[in-house]
């Protein structure tokens, strides 16, 4: 299929005819609250998105006022999304805009208080915010950790870059919070220091703190769902491997120490744990507080993007762009397919497709069932994307450094 | 002890019946909370002042700094009675249903309390306080949050108050930036934006004389006149081309910027002598490396001298003694003689043999002292570099160090800041690191750590170090003419 520039006048009239936002509004019913979704696994169950991506997809398309490698999370309306601008990139942005029409609802500024020095391909704006529905947790490379509600007003900051000056990495940080429960929880891991940490998200005070591997590492944390009489962990990766961590009181439950990736992070399927781990290695906790590896398979190793797990199957895409597919029971690599990377963002999984955006901003929708993929459409939105999309009542958001997009039937 | 049935009301700051038929005062607080004459709230922090206006306005100013600054829930209860400034926490007791929201069993509060509650209402006819007072506790209350999210609760509310004022407070709260911590400034910045924002939604607009006026005054936050400048921006397209041309020496980095901006487009668009005069001019503000190269090269180019080490203060001699063990990482926390008193004539057993003190100088524009090109890439090694800094004056600077190496800083002794990370990519004002210079020589001494990784993009075993002010303007060692003097002078 023939790549379609999305810089035409169908795509503009697409943009001014877009539907008011109260009417959008009135049918919001699901939320896309942090880094890779609510479960963090990238998967948009119940969403029917628009499979035929091209200017007519576009339901809006705005500019931005700075740069980020952030991705968009949704919640109630709003489109939330962080940036920085400025010479030395310290001027951090939070960002509000309405689903429905991608109007600007607020924004607000703050000077980062840690540094914000970072490789050129990333951006002091690289994670994703997270919200438990009624505050929004911005994070930034320079370790700021800043609360508003959701009309932007300040409600707590952590100068976590000023408390901990130690705690940075020269080629940035990139790590995204979740939210579990009352807890905030984020891992700030480098060389020179690395901890993570467990924050209250009504008042930002420290609820735990724990040492972390001394080590430079960009992975997120992860959640581990609450099941018969357990409660959620939070799953942090690291070099090391993998620790499950009690939400409430960073007390480690249970390690995997059999080393994993520091960019790919893990994904959760029912209570299958999908590990980045000496290509992929799946385990699953049981009920003394143990795990139990499954299996280990060397030929779906991913590269910069996090395993996706949809209907039964593992999707891993290497540096170069060959997607994997996997038996998520097995670990038996079913198929693989070329696309064209290279890629540093997740794709997201909804209803049978997998929607990806490689680093030049080329969008490609992949059909995946058992016995095998095919790309089903194409798209160059002809700038640089290094985020995962957010899905939230049959739409799709993506950002680059200077536009947002949303997808939509 | 306060009386049990008393309805213990604490009230946020500026609370304000609208229903005078109910003003009561019935319960105050006055344990570790407060109201009025309470003499201190936390270390270091004053209780609020209490505000009254003539009784039929009663207008309380309570101060609350832990426990009801969390229960805004109750805030509810309150409508139809309250402006929307006032909030409320009721922390022992609903108020009663039907009758008047004061008119809580006062039993218990003894005859002291009474007087001083008296006080207050006599107070209120003779004596009000101005609106600025109170804008000047809450901004203070926004300048004393800390670390640990410490005064969060407070600055919310504190917050709250402001924004309610509307336009008045944007100056004090632009004000309240100087002398400020970058968190603290973060919560000022908030709170103007949520005023400017309210005042450009409603139609109102901005204080345009007064924020003008503030942007000019140089004495003020750097940052501050920054975020007025911007948001008069938005109402005032042509405001660049009023200030900018004037601000190429702006305490403001960003300021600048803009201006040597504008002139390298200038210089660009001229020919010869004027266009050598505009880029020596732009030269003379730009503190950013990228506005410097690009001018630098003109200037060059047009065949005249550009000291850039000088232009960003960078140091270029050196003493070096090593190389020391540093295989397996151990080195780092290895106190090595140098460490302990620098010697310039001593030798030491070093990694390899004997080794002492050595000149080694730069030429580099960007002050890059090479050690794996200049003496050699000792794998599993560590350096020490000093050099001396003379001040004409005692006086804070920033040092400003780039290096992919890890290292160990001291100035006259003290260690000033240390960083184990290797290879991670460097850049010039990669590590900013404020320090206290004392008026004549200062000593400074830099530990840099080679590991053993074999990869090509990890050999590099160099340093850049600098010696410049908040806005990265060269400081220079006493007795170092500037050129910025000389274009000063117009030589």
């Amino acid at each position: 299929m023939k790549p379609l520039k999305i810089k035409s006048l169908f795509a503009r009239l697409c943009l001014a005819t877009a539907i008011p936002s109260a009417v959008i509004n009135s049918a919001l019913a699901a939320d896309w609250k942090q880094f890779r979704g609510n479960n963090a696994n990238s998967v948009a169950t119940g969403e029917t998105l628009p499979t035929e991506l091209s200017g007519t997809s576009i339901a809006w398309q705005v500019d931005l006022p700075g740069r980020g490698v952030s991705g968009p999370i949704v919640v109630g309306g709003q489109v939330l999304l962080t940036a920085s601008s400025g010479y030395s990139q310290n001027r951090l942005h939070g960002l509000s805009y309405d689903v429905g029409s991608g109007e600007l609802q607020w924004e607000r500024q703050f000077e980062a208080t840690g540094r914000t020095g970072c490789h050129s391909k990333m951006s002091v704006a690289t994670p994703t915010p997270a919200s438990d529905g009624q505050r929004v947790f911005a994070f930034y490379s320079s370790n700021d950790l800043i609360c508003t509600d959701l009309q932007g007003n300040l409600q707590w900051y952590r100068g976590l870059g000023e408390e901990f000056p130690n705690a940075s990495n020269s080629l940035g940080m990139s790590s995204s919070p979740i939210v579990i429960g009352p807890t905030v929880i984020a891992q700030v891991e480098s060389d020179a220091e690395a901890f993570a940490i467990g924050v209250d998200a009504i008042s930002g005070a420290t609820k735990w703190k724990i040492d972390r591997p001394r080590k430079a590492n960009w992975t997120s944390p992860t959640i581990l769902p609450g099941a018969e009489g357990r409660p959620a962990l939070a799953l942090l990766q690291s070099s090391k491997g993998v620790s499950a961590v009690d939400p409430e009181t960073g007390k480690v439950v249970w390690d995997f120490a059999d080393g994993a990736s520091t960019i790919p992070s893990s994904t959760v399927v029912g209570n299958t744990v999908v590990i980045p781990s000496n290509g992929l290695t799946t385990i699953k906790p049981v009920a003394d507080g143990t795990f139990e590896e499954v299996w280990n398979a060397s030929r779906l190793s991913p590269g910069t993007a996090s395993p996706v797990v949809m209907d039964g199957m593992t999707f891993t895409v290497n540096p170069a762009g060959a997607l994997a597919a996997g038996d998520v029971e097995s670990g038996d690599r079913l198929w693989q397919l070329r696309l064209k990377g290279p890629f540093s963002s997740t794709p997201v999984a909804s209803n049978g497709y997998l929607f990806f955006f490689n680093e030049d901003g080329f969008a490609s929708v992949v059909k995946a069932n058992r016995d095998g993929g095919e790309i089903v459409s194409e798209l160059d939105l002809g700038e640089k994307i290094l985020c995962s999309p957010a899905v939230a009542n049959n739409a799709l958001y993506i950002r680059s450094d200077q536009q947002l997009w949303k997808f939509a039937e | 002890m306060f009386a049990r049935s008393v309805t213990r009301l604490v009230c946020f700051p500026q609370a304000t019946l609208v229903d005078p038929s109910h003003c009561k005062v019935a319960g105050i607080r006055l344990d570790h909370h407060c109201f009025g004459f309470a003499p201190r709230l936390l270390p270091g922090k004053r209780a609020r002042t209490v505000q009254f206006q003539p009784v039929s306005h009663l207008e309380l100013t309570f101060v609350h700094r832990r426990q009801a600054v969390e229960r805004l829930a109750v805030e509810g209860q309150a409508e139809g009675m309250m402006a929307k400034r006032w909030r409320c926490d009721i922390l022992e007791a609903p108020p009663p249903r039907g009758g008047p929201f004061w008119s809580a069993n006062t039993r218990g509060i003894d005859n002291m309390k009474w007087k001083l509650v008296a006080a207050v209402l006599l107070a209120c006819t003779t004596s009000l306080q101005s609106e600025s007072l109170q804008a000047a506790d809450e901004i203070e209350t926004l300048r004393s949050v800390g670390a640990e999210a410490a005064g969060a609760a407070q600055a919310r509310h504190a917050r709250d108050v402001l924004v309610a004022e509307g336009a008045d407070n944007l100056v004090p709260v632009l004000e309240g930036f100087r002398g400020s911590t970058v968190l603290a400034s973060n919560w000022l910045r908030s709170t103007f934006e949520a005023i400017a924002d309210q005042q450009l939604k409603s139609g109102k607009g901005l204080p345009q004389a007064e924020l003008l006026s503030f942007v000019r005054d140089t004495t003020q936050s750097p940052a501050a006149r920054r975020l007025a400048y911007e948001w008069l921006r938005k109402e005032s397209a042509d405001l660049e081309e009023q200030l900018i041309p004037s601000m190429l020496l702006d305490p403001n980095p960003e300021f600048r910027r803009d201006a040597v901006s504008r002139l390298v487009d200038q210089a660009k668009a001229a020919n010869g002598p004027k266009a050598i005069k505009i880029y020596q001019s732009a030269l003379a503000g730009a503190v950013h490396e990228d506005q410097v190269k690009i001018i630098a090269e003109a200037l060059r180019a047009a065949e005249v001298e550009v000291d850039i080490q000088k232009h960003f203060g960078f140091l270029p001699s050196w003493k070096v003694i090593g190389p020391f063990n540093n295989r397996d990482l151990v080195g780092f926390s290895i106190a090595y003689p140098p460490e302990k008193k620098i010697e310039i004539a001593a030798e030491y057993d070093g990694q390899l043999g004997q080794v002492s003190w050595q000149p080694i100088n730069t030429e580099d524009d960007y002050g890059v002292v090479d050690i794996g090109k200049q003496i050699e890439n000792y794998k599993g090694s560590l350096m020490y570099a000093t050099t001396t800094f003379r001040s004409d004056q005692a006086q804070s600077v920033e040092l400003r160090l780039g290096t992919p190496n890890a290292w160990k800083l001291w100035v006259n002794g003290e260690l000033v800041f240390q960083r184990e990370e290797y290879h991670r990519s460097t850049q010039m004002d990669q590590y900013k690191v404020p320090v206290e210079l004392q008026k004549g020589d200062n000593v400074l001494l830099l530990k840099v750590c080679q590991n053993e990784q074999e990869q090509s993009w990890a050999q590099d075993y160099k340093f850049q170090l600098r010696v410049c002010d908040a806005t990265g303007s060269a400081v220079l060692p006493a007795g170092t003419i500037s050129d910025l003097s000389q274009i000063k002078s117009g030589n």
